[in-house]
Protein backbone atom coordinates (compact mmCIF):
# COMPACT_ATOMS: atom_id res chain seq x y z
CA UNK A 1 0.00 0.00 0.00
CA UNK A 2 1.35 3.36 -0.81
CA UNK A 3 2.85 5.91 1.59
CA UNK A 4 -0.40 8.26 1.22
CA UNK A 5 -3.28 5.83 1.56
CA UNK A 6 -1.11 4.62 4.96
CA UNK A 7 -1.43 8.34 5.93
CA UNK A 8 -4.85 8.59 4.93
CA UNK A 9 -6.27 5.91 7.12
CA UNK A 10 -3.92 6.56 9.84
CA UNK A 11 -5.92 9.93 9.59
CA UNK A 12 -8.98 8.83 9.70
CA UNK A 13 -8.40 6.38 12.55
CA UNK A 14 -8.24 6.58 15.93
CA UNK A 15 -4.97 8.86 16.71
CA UNK A 16 -5.73 11.36 13.99
CA UNK A 17 -9.27 11.84 15.00
CA UNK A 18 -8.68 11.84 18.25
CA UNK A 19 -5.33 13.33 19.01
CA UNK A 20 -6.62 16.81 17.72
CA UNK A 21 -9.36 17.09 19.95
CA UNK A 22 -7.27 15.67 23.09
CA UNK A 23 -4.74 18.56 22.59
CA UNK A 24 -6.76 21.04 22.88
CA UNK A 25 -8.30 18.88 26.43
CA UNK A 26 -4.39 19.27 27.52
CA UNK A 27 -4.28 22.59 26.62
CA UNK A 28 -7.13 23.73 28.55
CA UNK A 29 -6.22 21.88 31.73
CA UNK A 30 -2.81 23.20 31.07
CA UNK A 31 -3.69 26.76 31.45
CA UNK A 32 -6.03 26.35 34.23
CA UNK A 33 -3.26 24.03 36.49
CA UNK A 34 -0.21 26.22 35.67
CA UNK A 35 -1.61 29.53 34.10
CA UNK A 36 2.23 31.00 33.75
CA UNK A 37 4.06 28.16 32.83
CA UNK A 38 4.88 27.49 29.24
CA UNK A 39 3.41 24.13 27.60
CA UNK A 40 6.19 21.88 26.90
CA UNK A 41 5.98 18.05 26.00
CA UNK A 42 7.06 17.19 29.23
CA UNK A 43 4.68 19.32 31.48
CA UNK A 44 1.81 17.62 28.69
CA UNK A 45 2.64 14.74 29.58
CA UNK A 46 3.38 15.11 33.20
CA UNK A 47 -0.08 16.67 33.29
CA UNK A 48 -1.74 13.50 31.22
CA UNK A 49 -0.10 11.01 34.09
CA UNK A 50 -1.27 13.38 37.09
CA UNK A 51 -4.96 14.28 35.79
CA UNK A 52 -7.72 12.20 36.39
CA UNK A 53 -9.74 14.57 34.22
CA UNK A 54 -7.64 13.98 31.13
CA UNK A 55 -7.59 10.29 31.54
CA UNK A 56 -11.69 10.47 31.68
CA UNK A 57 -11.51 12.29 28.50
CA UNK A 58 -8.77 9.97 26.82
CA UNK A 59 -11.04 6.83 27.83
CA UNK A 60 -14.33 8.63 26.87
CA UNK A 61 -13.42 10.05 23.47
CA UNK A 62 -11.80 6.57 22.41
CA UNK A 63 -15.38 5.02 23.67
CA UNK A 64 -16.95 7.32 21.62
CA UNK A 65 -14.90 6.75 18.74
CA UNK A 66 -15.86 2.70 18.59
CA UNK A 67 -19.19 3.67 19.44
CA UNK A 68 -19.83 5.40 16.35
CA UNK A 69 -18.00 2.56 14.47
CA UNK A 70 -20.45 0.23 15.84
CA UNK A 71 -23.30 2.29 15.44
CA UNK A 72 -21.97 2.53 11.22
CA UNK A 73 -21.68 -1.47 11.35
CA UNK A 74 -19.20 -1.27 8.60
CA UNK A 75 -17.32 -3.64 11.25
CA UNK A 76 -17.36 -6.92 11.71
CA UNK A 77 -18.99 -8.53 15.10
CA UNK A 78 -15.28 -10.14 16.32
CA UNK A 79 -13.13 -6.78 15.35
CA UNK A 80 -15.95 -4.99 17.38
CA UNK A 81 -15.39 -7.81 20.46
CA UNK A 82 -11.67 -7.45 20.08
CA UNK A 83 -11.52 -3.73 21.05
CA UNK A 84 -14.87 -3.75 23.82
CA UNK A 85 -13.33 -6.28 26.06
CA UNK A 86 -10.26 -3.97 26.94
CA UNK A 87 -11.88 -0.61 26.83
CA UNK A 88 -14.04 -1.85 29.21
CA UNK A 89 -11.64 -2.86 31.18
CA UNK A 90 -9.64 0.40 31.07
CA UNK A 91 -13.47 2.07 31.42
CA UNK A 92 -13.85 0.23 34.66
CA UNK A 93 -10.40 1.46 35.79
CA UNK A 94 -11.15 5.26 34.92
CA UNK A 95 -14.85 4.82 36.48
CA UNK A 96 -13.22 3.86 39.68
CA UNK A 97 -10.40 6.29 39.84
CA UNK A 98 -12.27 9.49 39.36
CA UNK A 99 -15.96 8.09 40.37
CA UNK A 100 -17.42 9.67 36.83
CA UNK A 101 -19.17 7.77 33.90
CA UNK A 102 -19.69 9.74 30.69
CA UNK A 103 -22.08 7.79 27.95
CA UNK A 104 -20.45 6.58 25.33
CA UNK A 105 -22.70 8.62 22.97
CA UNK A 106 -21.84 11.84 23.91
CA UNK A 107 -20.88 14.29 21.58
CA UNK A 108 -17.88 16.67 23.06
CA UNK A 109 -15.82 18.95 20.57
CA UNK A 110 -12.57 19.40 21.46
CA UNK A 111 -10.85 21.70 24.87
CA UNK A 112 -13.83 20.70 27.36
CA UNK A 113 -12.47 20.77 30.80
CA UNK A 114 -14.09 18.18 33.66
CA UNK A 115 -12.95 18.68 36.94
CA UNK A 116 -10.45 16.22 38.68
CA UNK A 117 -12.48 16.11 42.10
CA UNK A 118 -14.76 13.35 39.44
CA UNK A 119 -18.38 12.32 40.85
CA UNK A 120 -19.61 13.56 37.06
CA UNK A 121 -22.20 11.22 35.45
CA UNK A 122 -22.50 13.13 31.94
CA UNK A 123 -25.02 12.01 29.33
CA UNK A 124 -25.18 15.38 26.95
CA UNK A 125 -26.48 14.85 23.48
CA UNK A 126 -23.76 17.70 22.48
CA UNK A 127 -21.14 20.24 24.34
CA UNK A 128 -19.47 22.83 23.11
CA UNK A 129 -15.74 23.86 23.17
CA UNK A 130 -14.44 25.62 26.03
CA UNK A 131 -16.75 24.27 28.29
CA UNK A 132 -15.48 23.72 32.64
CA UNK A 133 -17.29 21.25 34.54
CA UNK A 134 -17.04 20.95 38.06
CA UNK A 135 -17.08 18.41 40.21
CA UNK A 136 -20.02 16.07 41.17
CA UNK A 137 -22.14 17.67 38.63
CA UNK A 138 -25.09 15.34 36.92
CA UNK A 139 -26.50 16.22 33.27
CA UNK A 140 -28.67 13.73 31.36
CA UNK A 141 -31.44 11.53 33.35
CA UNK A 142 -32.72 11.11 30.21
CA UNK A 143 -34.58 7.75 31.39
CA UNK A 144 -38.57 8.52 31.33
CA UNK A 145 -37.88 11.33 28.54
CA UNK A 146 -35.68 10.13 26.12
CA UNK A 147 -34.09 13.16 25.21
CA UNK A 148 -30.45 14.90 26.63
CA UNK A 149 -29.32 18.24 27.05
CA UNK A 150 -27.02 20.32 24.83
CA UNK A 151 -24.81 22.20 25.70
CA UNK A 152 -23.08 25.35 23.96
CA UNK A 153 -19.70 26.69 23.92
CA UNK A 154 -17.60 28.54 26.80
CA UNK A 155 -20.12 27.20 29.21
CA UNK A 156 -19.46 26.90 33.11
CA UNK A 157 -21.15 24.71 34.74
CA UNK A 158 -19.85 25.20 39.13
CA UNK A 159 -20.19 22.15 41.60
CA UNK A 160 -23.40 20.26 42.70
CA UNK A 161 -25.29 20.73 39.33
CA UNK A 162 -27.95 19.03 37.96
CA UNK A 163 -29.20 19.70 34.26
CA UNK A 164 -32.02 17.12 33.34
CA UNK A 165 -34.10 17.12 30.75
CA UNK A 166 -34.56 17.71 26.78
CA UNK A 167 -33.00 21.55 27.22
CA UNK A 168 -30.54 23.82 25.44
CA UNK A 169 -27.62 25.85 27.23
CA UNK A 170 -26.76 29.07 25.37
CA UNK A 171 -23.45 29.45 24.55
CA UNK A 172 -21.33 31.18 27.30
CA UNK A 173 -24.03 30.77 30.00
CA UNK A 174 -22.60 30.35 33.75
CA UNK A 175 -24.13 28.03 36.15
CA UNK A 176 -23.27 28.91 39.91
CA UNK A 177 -22.89 25.96 41.94
CA UNK A 178 -25.54 23.86 43.43
CA UNK A 179 -28.18 25.25 40.60
CA UNK A 180 -30.78 22.71 39.82
CA UNK A 181 -31.59 23.15 35.84
CA UNK A 182 -34.37 21.86 34.15
CA UNK A 183 -35.46 24.56 31.57
CA UNK A 184 -33.18 26.02 28.57
CA UNK A 185 -31.83 29.14 28.90
CA UNK A 186 -29.78 31.73 26.31
CA UNK A 187 -26.52 32.60 25.97
CA UNK A 188 -24.53 34.35 28.09
CA UNK A 189 -27.04 34.16 31.64
CA UNK A 190 -26.02 33.10 34.86
CA UNK A 191 -28.09 31.28 36.83
CA UNK A 192 -28.38 29.93 40.51
CA UNK A 193 -30.38 27.78 43.07
CA UNK A 194 -32.42 25.25 43.71
CA UNK A 195 -35.02 25.52 40.79
CA UNK A 196 -32.95 27.75 38.68
CA UNK A 197 -33.38 31.69 39.01
CA UNK A 198 -31.82 34.19 36.54
CA UNK A 199 -29.35 36.12 38.46
CA UNK A 200 -27.81 38.38 35.95
CA UNK A 201 -27.77 38.50 31.86
CA UNK A 202 -25.04 39.14 29.43
CA UNK A 203 -22.01 37.96 31.67
CA UNK A 204 -18.78 37.31 30.36
CA UNK A 205 -17.35 33.84 32.04
CA UNK A 206 -13.92 33.85 31.25
CA UNK A 207 -12.38 34.90 33.85
CA UNK A 208 -14.16 31.81 35.85
CA UNK A 209 -12.93 29.44 32.75
CA UNK A 210 -9.35 30.51 33.26
CA UNK A 211 -9.27 29.89 36.79
CA UNK A 212 -9.06 26.42 38.98
CA UNK A 213 -11.74 24.59 40.54
CA UNK A 214 -11.77 26.31 44.27
CA UNK A 215 -10.18 29.74 43.30
CA UNK A 216 -13.35 29.91 40.41
CA UNK A 217 -16.09 29.21 42.80
CA UNK A 218 -14.14 31.62 45.46
CA UNK A 219 -14.49 33.84 42.82
CA UNK A 220 -17.95 33.67 42.76
CA UNK A 221 -18.79 33.49 46.51
CA UNK A 222 -17.28 37.66 46.19
CA UNK A 223 -19.08 38.41 43.35
CA UNK A 224 -22.59 37.02 44.32
CA UNK A 225 -22.49 36.83 48.07
CA UNK A 226 -23.18 32.33 49.37
CA UNK B 1 -30.93 -13.55 51.27
CA UNK B 2 -31.29 -14.62 48.25
CA UNK B 3 -34.66 -14.28 47.55
CA UNK B 4 -34.17 -10.49 47.83
CA UNK B 5 -31.24 -10.70 45.65
CA UNK B 6 -33.65 -12.28 43.12
CA UNK B 7 -35.87 -8.85 43.87
CA UNK B 8 -33.28 -6.69 43.24
CA UNK B 9 -32.10 -8.60 39.98
CA UNK B 10 -34.88 -8.82 38.41
CA UNK B 11 -35.95 -4.56 39.23
CA UNK B 12 -32.45 -4.37 37.60
CA UNK B 13 -33.30 -6.26 34.74
CA UNK B 14 -36.60 -4.53 34.07
CA UNK B 15 -34.54 -0.87 34.58
CA UNK B 16 -32.12 -2.17 31.30
CA UNK B 17 -34.64 -3.82 29.43
CA UNK B 18 -32.82 -6.92 29.11
CA UNK B 19 -34.45 -10.01 29.55
CA UNK B 20 -32.46 -12.72 28.18
CA UNK B 21 -30.55 -15.14 31.57
CA UNK B 22 -27.19 -14.49 30.02
CA UNK B 23 -27.83 -10.59 30.93
CA UNK B 24 -27.73 -11.14 34.88
CA UNK B 25 -24.17 -12.14 34.40
CA UNK B 26 -24.11 -9.19 32.71
CA UNK B 27 -25.38 -7.13 35.00
CA UNK B 28 -23.46 -8.73 38.26
CA UNK B 29 -20.38 -8.36 36.49
CA UNK B 30 -21.09 -4.60 35.07
CA UNK B 31 -23.78 -2.99 37.64
CA UNK B 32 -22.14 -1.29 40.59
CA UNK B 33 -25.27 -0.62 42.27
CA UNK B 34 -26.44 -4.48 42.04
CA UNK B 35 -23.21 -5.59 43.31
CA UNK B 36 -23.27 -2.98 46.37
CA UNK B 37 -26.87 -4.30 47.13
CA UNK B 38 -25.45 -7.64 46.88
CA UNK B 39 -22.58 -7.19 49.62
CA UNK B 40 -25.35 -5.05 51.93
CA UNK B 41 -27.67 -7.82 51.84
CA UNK B 42 -25.03 -10.68 52.13
CA UNK B 43 -23.86 -8.66 55.25
CA UNK B 44 -27.75 -8.28 56.39
CA UNK B 45 -27.82 -12.11 55.91
CA UNK B 46 -24.72 -12.55 58.67
CA UNK B 47 -26.14 -10.76 61.11
CA UNK B 48 -29.66 -12.91 61.14
CA UNK B 49 -27.86 -16.06 61.40
CA UNK B 50 -27.18 -16.50 64.96
CA UNK B 51 -30.81 -17.54 65.31
CA UNK B 52 -30.01 -20.98 63.74
CA UNK B 53 -27.42 -23.88 64.84
CA UNK B 54 -24.20 -22.86 64.53
CA UNK B 55 -25.08 -19.35 62.84
CA UNK B 56 -22.47 -17.58 65.06
CA UNK B 57 -19.50 -19.44 63.88
CA UNK B 58 -20.32 -19.16 60.69
CA UNK B 59 -21.21 -15.28 60.89
CA UNK B 60 -18.11 -14.67 62.74
CA UNK B 61 -15.87 -16.98 60.14
CA UNK B 62 -17.73 -14.71 57.15
CA UNK B 63 -17.54 -11.41 58.59
CA UNK B 64 -14.25 -10.42 57.78
CA UNK B 65 -15.25 -11.28 54.29
CA UNK B 66 -18.11 -9.06 54.78
CA UNK B 67 -15.93 -5.94 55.56
CA UNK B 68 -13.62 -6.25 52.92
CA UNK B 69 -16.11 -6.28 50.17
CA UNK B 70 -17.68 -3.30 52.11
CA UNK B 71 -15.04 -1.51 52.06
CA UNK B 72 -13.98 -2.23 48.43
CA UNK B 73 -17.85 -1.14 47.13
CA UNK B 74 -17.64 2.13 48.94
CA UNK B 75 -13.57 3.42 48.36
CA UNK B 76 -14.20 1.87 44.80
CA UNK B 77 -17.83 2.73 43.61
CA UNK B 78 -19.05 5.59 46.59
CA UNK B 79 -22.03 3.53 47.75
CA UNK B 80 -22.57 3.29 50.87
CA UNK B 81 -25.22 1.16 52.25
CA UNK B 82 -24.64 0.86 56.07
CA UNK B 83 -26.20 -1.62 58.13
CA UNK B 84 -28.26 0.27 59.91
CA UNK B 85 -30.57 0.92 57.13
CA UNK B 86 -33.46 -1.44 56.32
CA UNK B 87 -33.69 -1.60 52.96
CA UNK B 88 -36.68 -3.85 51.29
CA UNK B 89 -36.28 -6.04 47.91
CA UNK B 90 -36.51 -4.84 44.82
CA UNK B 91 -34.60 -1.64 45.40
CA UNK B 92 -32.42 -0.02 42.55
CA UNK B 93 -29.19 2.01 42.59
CA UNK B 94 -28.86 3.79 39.39
CA UNK B 95 -25.05 5.21 38.55
CA UNK B 96 -22.80 5.24 41.53
CA UNK B 97 -21.03 7.56 43.31
CA UNK B 98 -21.61 9.97 46.82
CA UNK B 99 -24.37 7.97 47.41
CA UNK B 100 -25.22 7.30 51.28
CA UNK B 101 -27.86 5.06 53.09
CA UNK B 102 -27.89 4.66 56.76
CA UNK B 103 -30.59 4.94 59.42
CA UNK B 104 -33.19 4.42 57.70
CA UNK B 105 -36.21 2.05 56.56
CA UNK B 106 -37.13 1.88 52.73
CA UNK B 107 -40.08 0.13 51.00
CA UNK B 108 -40.05 -2.30 48.42
CA UNK B 109 -39.19 -1.09 44.78
CA UNK B 110 -37.38 2.19 45.38
CA UNK B 111 -35.42 3.98 43.18
CA UNK B 112 -32.42 5.95 43.74
CA UNK B 113 -29.63 7.82 41.72
CA UNK B 114 -26.28 9.06 42.32
CA UNK B 115 -25.36 11.78 45.29
CA UNK B 116 -28.62 10.86 47.17
CA UNK B 117 -27.85 10.95 50.76
CA UNK B 118 -30.59 9.36 53.45
CA UNK B 119 -30.60 9.47 56.75
CA UNK B 120 -28.09 11.42 59.37
CA UNK B 121 -25.04 9.56 60.63
CA UNK B 122 -25.02 10.71 64.09
CA UNK B 123 -28.28 10.26 65.70
CA UNK B 124 -30.25 8.24 67.81
CA UNK B 125 -33.81 8.76 66.09
CA UNK B 126 -35.19 6.28 63.84
CA UNK B 127 -34.11 8.37 60.70
CA UNK B 128 -36.54 8.77 57.48
CA UNK B 129 -39.37 6.17 56.29
CA UNK B 130 -39.64 5.84 53.11
CA UNK B 131 -42.74 4.37 51.40
CA UNK B 132 -43.00 1.89 48.19
CA UNK B 133 -42.31 2.33 44.72
CA UNK B 134 -40.70 5.91 45.74
CA UNK B 135 -38.34 7.26 43.73
CA UNK B 136 -35.57 9.43 44.11
CA UNK B 137 -33.59 11.91 42.04
CA UNK B 138 -29.98 12.37 41.53
CA UNK B 139 -28.60 14.72 44.40
CA UNK B 140 -31.39 14.47 46.52
CA UNK B 141 -31.10 14.51 50.53
CA UNK B 142 -33.15 13.39 53.09
CA UNK B 143 -31.45 13.76 56.35
CA UNK B 144 -34.50 14.51 59.01
CA UNK B 145 -37.08 12.13 60.03
CA UNK B 146 -39.18 12.47 58.03
CA UNK B 147 -41.99 10.16 56.39
CA UNK B 148 -42.25 9.87 52.43
CA UNK B 149 -45.74 8.14 51.52
CA UNK B 150 -46.14 5.33 48.73
CA UNK B 151 -45.31 6.03 44.68
CA UNK B 152 -43.91 9.80 45.89
CA UNK B 153 -41.19 11.00 43.42
CA UNK B 154 -38.32 13.37 44.77
CA UNK B 155 -37.19 15.38 42.01
CA UNK B 156 -33.18 15.86 41.35
CA UNK B 157 -31.54 17.99 43.98
CA UNK B 158 -34.31 18.01 46.33
CA UNK B 159 -33.98 18.37 50.38
CA UNK B 160 -36.94 17.22 52.06
CA UNK B 161 -37.41 18.30 55.49
CA UNK B 162 -41.02 17.75 56.28
CA UNK B 163 -43.24 14.56 55.60
CA UNK B 164 -44.55 14.15 52.17
CA UNK B 165 -47.91 12.10 51.45
CA UNK B 166 -48.39 9.53 49.23
CA UNK B 167 -48.07 10.29 44.96
CA UNK B 168 -46.86 13.22 45.69
CA UNK B 169 -44.02 15.19 43.49
CA UNK B 170 -41.22 17.38 45.61
CA UNK B 171 -38.89 20.05 44.24
CA UNK B 172 -36.10 22.62 45.39
CA UNK B 173 -34.47 23.49 48.45
CA UNK B 174 -36.27 23.46 50.74
CA UNK B 175 -38.07 20.92 49.03
CA UNK B 176 -42.09 21.74 48.38
CA UNK B 177 -44.82 19.92 47.05
CA UNK B 178 -45.10 20.82 43.75
CA UNK B 179 -47.69 18.64 42.55
CA UNK B 180 -50.26 16.45 44.16
CA UNK B 181 -51.14 12.91 42.42
CA UNK B 182 -47.64 12.38 40.42
CA UNK B 183 -47.72 9.16 38.80
CA UNK B 184 -44.41 8.14 38.91
CA UNK B 185 -44.82 5.02 37.03
CA UNK B 186 -43.04 5.51 34.01
CA UNK B 187 -39.52 6.89 36.01
CA UNK B 188 -39.26 4.31 38.61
Amino acid sequence: MPLRTWARVAGRSLIGELGGKLVKDIEIAHRRRWPERPMSLISCSWLLAISPCLRLMLTHRIAHWLHLKHEERGWRAWQWYLMVIPLKLLRLAVEINTKSDIASGCEIEGGVCFSDQGHIIFGAGKTGAGTVIGARVTVGMSYANSGSPEIGRNVWIGSDCVVHGAIKIGDGATLLPGTVLTKSIPAGVVMQGNLARLVLRNFDNSELRKRSDPEAIAYAKTKWGD
Amino acid sequence: MFKNIRADTQRALHRSKAFHSIDVLRLLWAHHGLQALVIYRFGRWLSSLHKRRYGGAIAISLYPAYRILSVCVRKAYGIDLDQSADIAPGFYINHFGGIEVRNCRIGPRCTIYQQVKLGAADTNDSGPIIGEGVYIGAHAQIRADVSVGDGATIGAGAVVTQDIPKHCLVLGNPGRIAKQDYDNSAIL
